[in-house]
């Protein structure tokens, strides 16, 4: 879907982005973060019910929180934050500044509201850079909707529970460090058709220069 | 404004402010008037960047602007800020809020709305929360562990520390049922110090109970994994002994378990000597559970002490 050169470009792109975004988080939770997208993908929703080769290793079965915005006008798509819950709580009580050493407990994921909070606003900061920042690469204006919240259990049999069909998406492979802490989630942008090749095109201009 | 639309502004329960493009407050509710105890007469026209230092924090102000200007929509928890809008200063201090910036716009006119929830019921709660879950843990750790201990205890002699009547019998239990279903043998020795009331009566009983201490370990030093040494009371031991090939192996361990009082017990200056009588039962044939096992060791051990101590014997039926 894509090739090196325009993978080197975004991957870069996206890592200035999230970059800032993990200036913001660091400045709301008076700590060091660090943010980085290591591995980036695009795929299409047939390409992923294919082989599930192609989806990223969290969508093993399991409890996930997924933080998801819809944005528009003309680059339209929804973009979600999505961790494992386990990784999800761990990076809530390292915003906090919560005792890390207590052992977070796969089976027994005792998220309160507030724990919700803090999750609804680091995914707010981090989608809103990053689907900002694509705006602005673009140069077209966007609406953003408020970042809903989700537990959600991923079973065996519907790994694939976000996607619809004829949709572009980009999975940003995202890591977290904070208080010597390394919390793994992902960012997904489902894209229109139209979106990704604009998008496209417009790095395409930018490695002819 | 529509007077209804007016009416219900200050209605709703949450603070609704409405900022123009240069951050001039246009609306403020009655809630934050009931709050801040600023009315709108005072507030309206002022710029909410003066009046709240906190808005003019870069890092807020971007916030505000990314709303303005970019259409960013933004998400403030009171978990994380603690507060946007502090309350006047005879009301309470210790409040949270959280806040969500919108952008709001009329044809090209561009405002930004703001608007502040009171959290803090739900937080104190939150926290009362955290907090007896804590405890809650803390009490189960205390109850497991104590649990552990009475368990322990209820099991075992607090004199030795090795297994009492209870546990013995049941590891018999355990251990007879495989032996019947895989046609093993066991033994089972009833062990009797010689002589040792004349250790109480002439050392003390601090003197005897370390002499039982003592003879605890050398015995325990003989054995397997497997075997089980059980103080009954005073100063009878029982021994089981499974998955024995011959009534030979259990002869052996008797004989180790004499040599063991050889050595004398040296305690506070004292050399003690002391011997044991044995008496050994073996299933099959000395009995099929648990009691009379127990009860036939027992009388061979007698037999023992009747012909003179110091020895074993096995326990013979027709005797």
């Amino acid at each position: 879907m894509l090739n090196s050169m325009q993978k080197d470009v975004l991957t870069e792109m996206i890592n200035v982005y999230v970059g800032r975004a993990a200036g913001l988080l660091s400045e709301m939770v008076n700590q060091r973060i660090i943010l980085s997208v290591p591995k980036i993908e695009l795929i299409t929703v047939s390409s992923a019910d294919e082989s599930s080769k192609h989806f990223p290793p969290i969508f093993t079965p399991g409890h996930i929180i997924s933080s998801s915005m819809r944005f528009g006008q003309s680059f339209e798509g929804k973009a979600f934050l999505i961790f494992p819950a386990e990784q999800a709580k761990l990076l809530v009580n390292a915003c906090l500044g919560e005792d890390l050493l207590v052992q977070v407990d796969k089976e027994t994921l005792d998220f309160i509201d507030t724990d919700f909070d803090v999750l609804k606003e680091i995914s707010n900061v981090i989608l809103n850079a990053v689907i900002g920042e694509f705006g602005n690469f673009l140069d077209t204006k966007l609406e953003y909707s408020l970042p809903d919240i989700e537990l959600i259990y991923v079973s065996e049999s519907e790994q694939k529970i976000l996607l619809k069909e004829n949709t572009y998406i980009l999975i940003l492979h995202t890591a977290f460090w904070l208080a010597e802490t390394q919390v793994k989630g992902v960012i997904m942008i489902a894209l229109s058709m139209n979106s990704v090749t604009w998008l496209i095109e417009k790095i395409d201009t930018l490695l002819e220069d | 404004m529509h007077r209804i639309a007016e009416f219900s502004l200050d209605k709703v329960n949450l603070g609704l402010i409405v900022l123009d493009k240069d951050f001039n407050i246009i609306i403020w509710n009655a809630w934050l008037v009931r709050l801040t105890g600023k009315n709108g007469d005072e507030m309206i026209g002022t710029n909410i960047v003066k009046e709240y230092p906190l808005f003019a924090k870069k890092s807020y102000l971007d916030i505000l602007q990314g709303a303005l200007l970019n259409g960013q929509s933004r998400f403030l928890s009171g978990a994380l800020h603690k507060i946007f809008i502090p309350p006047a200063e005879n009301l309470p201090q210790n409040i949270r809020q959280n806040l969500l910036v919108e952008p709001l716009y009329d044809g090209d006119e561009k405002y930004v709305l703001l608007q502040i929830t009171d959290m803090t019921g739900h937080y104190t709660r939150v926290k009362q929360l955290k907090n007896m879950i804590k405890e809650l843990g803390l009490e189960y750790e205390q109850v497991k562990a104590s649990e552990t201990i009475s368990r322990h205890q209820s099991l075992h002699d607090s004199l030795t520390g090795l297994p009492n009547r209870n546990l013995f019998i049941d590891r018999l239990n355990n251990v007879l049922n495989l032996a019947k279903r895989n046609g093993e043998m066991l033994a089972v020795m009833f062990l009797d110090l010689d002589g040792f009331k004349e250790v109480n009566d002439n050392f003390g009983h601090q003197v005897g109970d370390q002499v039982l201490q003592m003879t605890a370990e050398r015995i325990k030093l003989l054995l397997r994994d497997s075997d089980t040494l059980a103080r009954l009371g005073g100063d009878e031991f029982v021994l089981l002994l499974p998955r024995i090939s011959s009534t030979h192996d259990a002869a052996t361990v008797a004989d180790k378990i004499r040599s063991v009082f050889k050595q004398p017990f040296t305690i506070f200056d004292h050399n003690i000597l002391l011997t044991p009588s044995i008496g050994i039962s073996i299933y099959p044939g000395d009995g099929n559970d648990a009691q009379s096992l127990i009860k036939n060791a027992d009388m061979a051990m007698y037999t023992v002490k009747s012909k003179g101590k110091n020895d074993f014997r096995f326990f013979q039926a027709d005797k």
